[in-house]
C-alpha cells in the first residue's frame, strides 16, 4: 500500500505533458506525408489561439520557389488553425514554413516537408 | 538579446512602478488612517504624511505610464522579430494595439492609468485636498484594476476552460497581495524615519500603530502570496523537470529565495523589532532605536522587492517549465514505476519498511523538538529523517540523463515506424536480433546480453532516456553511440518503431474475440479518398469506431464484397471502415471497377502496411508469422487497437454476428483516456 502511494507521489512530480503555447500539434497535409494530387490548402493546426496578425505560413517547392496564394489567415472559427491556399502542384517534394504569435505573447516557429504524388 | 534584456528591465521596473502605486492607497487605507486616528495625530503631522504620499503616487504613476509604454515598444518589437528601432512604428503599434489580446488588454489597463493619473494630478492642483478615505478608496480602487489586469496579458491567459478561472484568479489574487505588502513598504519606512527622527509631533505613537497594523497586514499579503504562487507552480512549473531544467524554473527558484530572503526580515521585523519598539515611550531619553532597525530592514526589504521584480519580468517573458524542453542536469532521478535493476528481497522489503517507519518516528520527534525549542535534537532528527526518506526511496532513484524528461518531436505514426525499421534492420538486429529479442547473431559472444527490446518494461525508462541511450550507448555495456551514425530524426523514428514493436509483442495474444485490454496504441496515418482532401486516423478520435482493413487483390475479393453489403449497417453502429490495400494496386483499380458500391478504397503510403503488419505477433516459440494477405484491426474511439482478425486463424469475423459483437462491446464501455501520440513539432 505504501509503495502505491509513493509510487503516486512520484508521478506527481513527473512532468505532465506540454498541452499549451502555440506548437503545432498537425497539420494537413500530415507532416512527413505523401498527397495524391494537389491540395487546394495547407492547414496548420496548433495547441493554442494564434494572433493573426503575426502568425505568418509559406509553402516552397524544391527549388525554393513560394507555391503558395499569400492570403494566409487564422481560422475564425478555430483561432488555433492557420491555413494558406495552394497554387496547383506539380508531383514533387514541398516545404512548409512556419513563425506564429500565440495569445500569451510568445513566438514558435518550425517548418516540414510534405510530397504531392501523381 | 538586446530587445529581450530591455522587455526583462521595462516590465521588471513597470512591475515595481505599478506596485509602488496600490501600495500608496493601501497603506494608506488599511495602515496609515487607522493609526494617525489611533495615535491621536494633529493636523501638521497628516499634512507633512499626505505630502509625502501623493508625491510618491505622483511619482508611480507617472514610472506606470511610461514603463508601460515602455513595455508596448519592447513586445511590439518581440512579436513583429524586429529590432526596437525598426519597432517604433506607429503601423506596428495599431497592429498591436488593434489586433492583439495584449494589445487589448494593454489598452484598458493604459485608459485606466491616465484616469488615475488625472485624478492624482487633479488632487494636488485642488487647493483643498479630497479626504484620505475618499483619496484610498478611488486611488485603490484604480490601481488595483491596472495591477490586476495585469494577469489577462500573462500566462494566466493560456489555459483552458476551469484551469483558465482557477489560474487566472491566483494570477490575480497574487499580484494584488504582493502590491499590498510591498507596494506598503516605502510609506511604512517614510512613518519609521520620522520616529527616528524624533522630529515634533506624535511621529511615535504613529509608527507604533502604524508597525502593529503593517505587520497584520503583512500576514495576510505574504500567506496570499504563498498560497496563489503555489498554485501559479502548479500550472506552469511542470514538476521537477521543470523546475530543475529550464531557464524558467532556475530564474523561478531564484526568485523563491529573494522572497524567502524577504519573509526572513519580515519574521524579524515582527517578531523582535515590533515588540520593541511598541515598548518605547515618547518621554524614553533611550533613542528610538527599533524605529531604526525597523525603517533599515523594511528598507532592506523593499530593495529585495525590487531585484524580485526583474526576476519577474524575465520569468513573464519566458516559455514556462511545463512548456519547455527541460534539460535534467542530475546524473540521478525518482522514477515512479521503480529501478527495474533493484529487486525486491525480503531484505529489501524490511529495509524498505523499516526506513519509512523511522522516517515517520524522525519527523514527529522533530516536530515535537522544534515546539519545545530543542534546537539540537531537532537537527538530529530532520537529518535521521532525511537518511530514512533517501533509503526508502533508493528503489526508485534510477540513472538520469539530460535527455530524460525531453519528448520526441515526432508524432507516433506509421511513417516513423516505417522509416525506424530499415534503420532497425541496419544497425540494431546484429546484437539485439531480428525481431527484438535480444538474440542476434552477435548476441552469444557478447559478455553482457543484449536487451529483450519487446518487453513492456523498456518504455518504463522514458523515450527521453532511450533517446539518450541510441546517441550515446550505455557505459559498461556492450550498447554503442550512434549519434555519428543516425540523425536525431532518424534515432526518434527508431524509437517510434521500437515502440510499436514492443505493443505488437504485447498483443501478441490479441484475437477477433479475446477480451481484455490491450494498451496498444493504433499508430496514426494518413489517407485520402480518390484525391480527395487528405485525412487522418485521429480525427475518428471520439468520433466513431475505426476498422482498418489491409487486404490483398485478388485473394481479399470475397470479404471486401461481404463488407459492402455490411457497411450500411456498421456505419449505422458508428463504424468507419477504412481499407488499404498491402500493394499499391498496379493499375490504380477503383473500388468501382472491383463492384463494390458502398465501400471505398483509401489511397495510403506504403507506410500503413508495413507499420501495421508489425501487428502480426502470435504468442508461438517459431517468432513471427510472415505478413498475412489479409488482416483486420477494430481501434477504439480513445485510438486503441482492440481487436485483430487474420483469416489464417479462423473464420472469425467472417461471420459477421461476431464482429458486430465486438462493436457493441466497444460502443458500451465506459471511454478510456486518449491514446498518447506523444510528439511537439516544431
Amino acid at each position: 500500500m505504501i509503495r502505491v502511494f509513493l509510487a503516486l507521489a512520484l508521478l506527481a512530480l513527473a512532468a505532465p505533458r506540454a498541452d499549451a503555447h502555440a506548437f503545432l500539434d498537425h497539420a494537413s497535409p500530415a507532416v512527413g506525408s505523401t498527397v495524391h494530387g494537389s491540395p487546394a490548402q495547407v492547414q496548420l493546426f496548433y495547441t493554442q489561439n494564434l494572433e493573426p496578425a503575426f502568425s505568418t505560413v509559406k509553402v516552397v517547392d524544391a527549388n525554393g520557389k513560394q507555391v503558395d496564394k499569400g492570403n494566409k489567415a487564422v481560422d475564425p472559427k478555430n483561432p488555433a488553425e492557420l491555413e494558406i491556399s495552394l497554387n496547383a502542384l506539380p508531383p514533387g517534394d514541398y516545404k512548409v514554413i512556419w513563425r506564429v504569435l500565440s495569445v500569451d505573447t510568445h513566438t514558435t516557429e518550425g517548418k516540414f516537408d510534405f510530397t504531392v504524388a501523381p | 538579446m538586446l530587445t529581450i534584456l530591455f522587455g526583462d528591465a521595462v516590465r521588471g521596473a513597470h512591475y515595481i512602478s505599478i506596485v509602488s502605486l496600490f501600495g500608496c492607497f493601501a497603506f494608506l487605507f488599511l495602515v496609515a488612517r487607522p493609526a494617525f486616528r489611533e495615535a491621536g495625530a494633529g493636523a501638521a503631522e497628516r499634512e507633512r504624511f499626505d505630502r509625502f504620499l501623493s508625491l510618491l503616487a505622483e511619482g508611480s504613476i507617472a514610472a506606470t505610464l511610461v514603463t508601460g509604454f515602455l513595455w508596448l515598444w519592447a513586445t511590439g518589437a518581440g512579436m513583429a522579430g524586429v529590432s526596437l528601432g525598426a519597432a517604433f512604428s506607429p503601423k506596428l503599434f495599431a497592429t498591436v494595439l488593434g489586433q492583439t489580446d495584449f494589445g487589448r488588454v494593454w489598452e484598458i489597463r493604459f485608459a485606466v492609468a491616465l484616469l488615475l493619473a488625472v485624478f492624482i494630478a487633479f488632487r494636488r492642483v485642488a487647493k483643498k485636498p479630497s479626504s484620505w478615505l475618499a483619496f484610498a478608496i478611488i486611488g485603490g480602487l484604480l490601481a488595483a484594476l491596472v495591477l490586476g489586469l495585469m494577469a489577462f496579458a500573462g500566462h494566466g491567459n493560456d489555459d483552458a476552460g476551469s484551469a483558465h478561472v482557477k489560474h487566472l484568479t491566483a494570477d490575480i489574487l497574487h499580484l494584488l497581495a504582493a502590491g499590498g505588502w510591498l507596494g506598503a513598504i516605502v510609506p511604512l519606512v517614510y512613518v519609521l524615519r520620522r520616529a527616528h527622527a524624533r522630529e515634533t509631533g506624535n511621529w511615535l505613537a504613529i509608527a507604533q500603530r502604524a508597525t502593529v497594523r503593517f505587520s497584520t497586514l503583512g500576514l495576510v499579503t505574504v500567506s496570499t502570496v504563498l498560497l496563489t504562487g503555489l498554485v501559479n507552480s502548479w500550472y506552469l512549473v511542470g514538476g521537477l523537470p521543470g523546475l530543475f531544467g529550464t531557464t524558467y524554473g532556475l530564474l523561478l527558484m531564484l526568485k523563491v529565495a529573494l522572497f524567502l530572503a524577504m519573509v526572513s526580515l519580515a519574521a524579524i521585523n515582527r517578531l523582535r523589532l515590533t515588540p520593541r519598539l511598541a515598548r518605547h515611550r515618547s518621554d524614553d531619553d533611550e533613542h528610538p532605536h527599533a524605529a531604526h532597525h525597523l525603517s533599515r530592514t523594511a528598507a532592506c526589504e523593499a530593495l529585495i522587492a525590487c531585484a524580485l521584480f526583474f526576476v519577474v519580468g524575465a520569468l513573464v517573458h519566458l516559455k514556462p517549465g511545463m512548456h519547455d524542453e527541460p534539460t535534467w542536469p542530475f546524473p540521478y532521478t525518482f522514477n515512479s514505476m521503480g529501478n527495474m535493476d533493484f529487486v525486491w528481497t525480503g531484505t529489501a522489503y524490511v529495509v524498505f519498511y523499516g526506513a519509512i517507519a523511522v522516517g515517520a518516528v524522525a519527523a514527529a520527534a522533530s516536530a515535537a523538538a522544534l515546539l519545545l525549542r530543542r534546537w539540537g535534537i531537532a537537527g538530529i532528527a530532520v537529518v535521521a529523517g532525511l537518511a530514512a526518506f533517501y533509503i526508502a526511496m533508493r528503489p526508485y532513484i534510477v540513472d538520469a540523463y539530460p535527455t530524460t524528461y525531453k519528448y520526441s518531436p515526432v508524432k507516433y505514426g506509421s511513417l516513423p515506424i516505417a522509416q525506424g525499421e530499415p534503420l532497425f534492420a541496419q544497425n540494431c538486429v546484429m546484437c539485439h536480433g531480428p525481431y527484438g529479442y535480444g538474440d542476434g547473431p552477435l548476441a552469444a559472444s557478447l559478455p553482457i546480453k543484449p536487451a529483450n527490446l519487446t518487453e513492456e518494461h523498456l518504455f518504463h525508462h522514458g523515450e527521453g532516456t532511450l533517446f539518450w541511450w541510441i546517441s550515446h550507448g550505455i557505459a559498461g555495456t556492450p550498447m554503442p553511440a550512434f549519434r555519428s551514425v543516425l540523425r536525431p530524426t532518424q534515432r526518434w523514428d527508431l524509437l517510434a518503431f521500437l515502440r510499436a514493436q514492443a505493443e505488437a509483442e504485447q498483443s501478441n495474444t490479441m484475437g477477433p474475440a479475446a477480451g481484455g485490454y490491450h494498451d496498444v496504441v493504433a499508430p496514426n496515418f494518413a489517407f485520402q479518398f480518390r484525391h480527395g482532401a487528405q485525412q487522418t486516423l485521429e480525427d475518428e478520435r471520439g468520433k466513431r469506431i475505426v476498422l482498418l482493413v489491409l487486404f490483398s487483390d485478388p485473394g481479399s475479393l470475397a470479404r471486401l464484397h461481404a463488407l459492402d453489403d455490411a457497411a450500411p449497417q456498421l456505419e449505422k453502429a458508428g463504424v468507419r471502415i477504412i481499407a488499404v490495400p498491402f500493394a499499391k494496386n498496379p493499375e490504380g483499380e477503383s473500388a468501382k471497377q472491383i463492384g463494390l458500391h458502398r465501400l471505398r478504397i483509401a489511397e495510403a503510403g506504403p507506410d500503413v502496411a508495413a507499420a501495421y503488419s508489425l501487428y502480426r505477433r502470435t504468442p508461438s516459440l517459431e517468432g513471427v508469422p510472415p505478413v498475412p494477405p489479409h488482416m483486420e484491426f477494430l481501434i477504439d474511439r480513445s485510438g486503441y487497437l482492440r481487436f485483430r482478425w487474420i483469416p489464417a486463424w479462423g473464420p472469425g469475423w467472417n461471420r459477421m454476428a461476431a464482429l458486430f459483437k465486438q462493436v457493441h462491446l466497444l460502443n458500451t464501455e465506459p471511454p478510456r483516456p486518449p491514446a498518447s501520440m506523444g510528439g511537439m513539432q516544431m
